[in-house]
C-alpha cells in the first residue's frame, strides 16, 4: 500500500518540480519538492515504508534528471537514513525536526550533487555553487515544507485513517 | 291655411359658423399659433399621467417579480456561462497567437537557412537539478532524432540533444557549467572557446592576447570540434577582461537565447556530429 502511493506521489512530484518548481528560483536555486514530499511523508509517525520511498524518489529524480539515477538514489537514501537517525535523537520537538531535516536533506542531496559533477569534470566554483545554488535551496526548501508537511498529513490521514500525528 | 319651409335659414348659418371656426382652429393649428396653448394645456394632462403610469409600474413590478426574478436569474446564470466559455475561448486564442508567433519565426529561420533540416519540438520540462542547465523535448527516436544533434530557435543557438528515449530527448542547454561550444568572434574572425557556469552565464575563454576584442562583438559557432554547424549566432560580447599576465583573455557573453523563456525549438536533423574517440588514444579519452 505504502509502495503504490509512493509511486503515484513521487510521480506527481516529480512532474510539479520538472514544470513549475524548477522556475521558481531564488538566484540559483530552487526548492526540491520531491525531497520536500519525501520528508513530509515519512517525518509523519505512523508511516512505514521509508527505504521505498526513498529508492522511488531516487528513481523518479534520476529518470528526470541527467545525473546519473544511482547517484539520485544514494543521496535520498542517504537522506531517509540521516533522519530516522535525527528522529531517534530529537523526537520531542516536532517543528525542530522538521526545519534540522529540511536542512540537513538539502544539504546532503546538493553536496552529494556537486561532489559528482566535480568528480566528473564540472567546473563548479565551491563558493558560487554554496552561496548560488546551495543555500538558496535550503532556504526555498525550508519555505515550503510546512505546507508540504500538512498537505502529506492529509495523505497520511487518507492513507492510515484512525491515528495520531508526531 | 299657411305653407312652413322646410330648413330654417338659423341653422345653415350655425353650421356655416362651426365650420369656419374649426377651419380657423386648423389654420392656426397648422401654422403653429396653437402650440404654446396646447402645450400649456396638455402639461397637468402629461404629468398627471406619468404620476399614474410611474405608480401602475410598482405595483405591476410588485406583483410580477417573482417570476421575473427568475426569469433574470436563468438568464443572469446563462450569461455568466456565456462569459466564462467566452474568457476559455480568449486564453485558447491568446495562446493559438502566441504558438503561431513563434512557429512563424521558426519558420522564418528555417527559410532563411535552407541547407539545414529542422525538426520542430516543444520544451516540456527542464532539469530538476539546480546544477543542470537541461530541457526535455517532446521528440526522441521514433522522430529520427539522435543524441548530437544541435538545438537552435529563431533566436540562435540552444544547445545540444543530450539524451534520446523513443518519444523525448533530453537537451543539454550552452549555459549548462558542462557545456563548451567553438565560436568565432566577428567581426576579429578570431576562435576560441564558450563556457556555460551554474549562474547561466556564458563566458568566453582562449581568445588569444593578440586578437582585439570588445563589447558588441557577435559570437558564432565556427564548427570545430564537429559537434554544431558553423555561423549559427549565438550572443554577444558585454565586457572584456585583459590581464597583461595572462595568456589569453576573458570575456562575459550576453546569449541572444532567452533560455527562461524556450517553448518550442527546431532540432538540425541532417547533422552529423563528428565522433573523434576512435582517433585519439585510448588514455587520453574523457568520460
Amino acid at each position: 500500500m505504502s509502495t503504490l502511493i509512493a509511486i503515484f506521489t513521487l510521480a506527481l512530484a516529480t512532474i510539479l518540480q520538472t514544470t513549475i518548481f524548477v522556475e521558481m528560483k531564488l538566484l540559483q536555486g530552487s526548492a526540491d519538492f520531491v525531497l520536500l514530499t519525501l520528508l513530509g511523508w515519512i517525518l509523519h509517525e505512523r508511516t512505514e515504508g521509508h527505504w521505498q520511498w526513498g529508492v522511488l524518489a531516487g528513481l523518479f529524480t534520476g529518470f528526470a534528471s541527467e545525473l546519473p539515477i544511482w547517484v539520485t538514489v544514494f543521496g535520498y537514501l542517504l537522506v531517509v537514513l540521516a533522519i530516522q537517525y535525527l528522529h531517534s535523537k530529537i523526537w520531542q520537538a516536532p517543528m525542530v525536526i522538521l526545519f534540522v531535516s529540511i536542512i540537513v536533506g538539502s544539504i546532503l542531496v546538493l553536496f552529494l550533487d556537486t561532489t559528482y559533477l566535480v568528480v566528473i569534470g564540472v567546473q563548479l566554483p565551491f563558493l558560487d555553487s554554496l552561496n548560488l545554488v546551495i543555500l538558496p535551496s535550503v532556504i526555498l526548501n525550508m519555505l515550503f515544507i510546512l505546507p508540504v508537511y500538512a498537505l502529506m498529513g492529509e495523505l497520511v490521514k487518507i492513507s492510515y485513517p484512525g491515528g495520531g500525528e508526531i | 291655411m299657411s305653407i312652413k319651409s322646410p330648413t330654417p335659414p338659423r341653422n345653415v348659418g350655425q353650421t356655416i359658423a362651426i365650420v369656419l371656426v374649426i377651419v380657423g382652429i386648423l389654420a392656426l393649428s397648422l401654422g403653429g399659433y396653437l402650440n404654446s396653448i396646447l402645450n400649456t394645456a396638455l402639461e397637468p394632462v402629461l404629468t398627471a399621467q406619468q404620476w399614474i403610469t410611474t405608480r401602475v409600474e410598482v405595483i405591476r413590478s410588485l406583483f410580477g417579480t417573482p417570476s421575473d426574478l427568475v426569469l433574470l436569474q436563468q438568464d443572469n446564470f446563462n450569461l455568466e456561462n456565456q462569459i466564462a466559455e467566452l474568457q476559455s475561448q480568449v486564453i485558447s486564442l491568446q495562446q493559438q497567437v502566441s504558438d503561431v508567433q513563434i512557429l512563424s519565426a521558426l519558420l522564418d529561420f528555417a527559410q532563411k537557412q535552407p541547407e539545414n533540416e529542422y525538426k520542430a519540438a516543444a520544451v516540456v520540462a527542464r532539469d530538476p537539478n539546480p546544477f543542470l542547465q537541461f530541457v526535455i523535448i517532446n521528440v526522441g527516436s521514433d522522430n529520427g532524432i539522435q543524441r548530437g544533434m544541435p538545438v537552435v530557435n529563431d533566436q540562435g543557438l540552444v544547445g545540444r540533444v543530450s539524451q534520446v528515449t523513443s518519444n523525448a530527448a533530453r537537451v543539454q542547454l550552452i549555459t549548462d557549467p558542462a557545456s563548451t561550444v567553438n565560436i568565432q568572434i566577428q567581426p576579429s574572425d578570431a576562435e576560441a572557446v564558450l563556457s556555460g557556469s551554474i549562474t547561466s552565464d556564458l563566458s568566453l575563454d582562449l581568445v588569444p592576447q593578440n586578437v582585439t576584442i570588445q563589447p558588441g562583438d557577435m559570437l558564432l559557432t565556427s564548427g570545430l570540434g564537429g559537434n554544431y554547424p558553423s555561423s549559427i549566432l549565438i550572443g554577444q560580447i558585454v565586457s572584456v577582461r585583459n590581464q597583461a599576465t595572462a595568456l589569453f583573455q576573458q570575456a562575459s557573453v550576453q546569449p541572444i537565447v532567452d533560455f527562461s523563456k524556450l517553448e518550442i525549438v527546431l532540432i538540425i536533423v541532417n547533422f552529423d556530429p563528428v565522433d573523434f574517440t576512435p582517433i585519439l588514444p585510448s588514455d587520453e579519452v574523457t568520460p
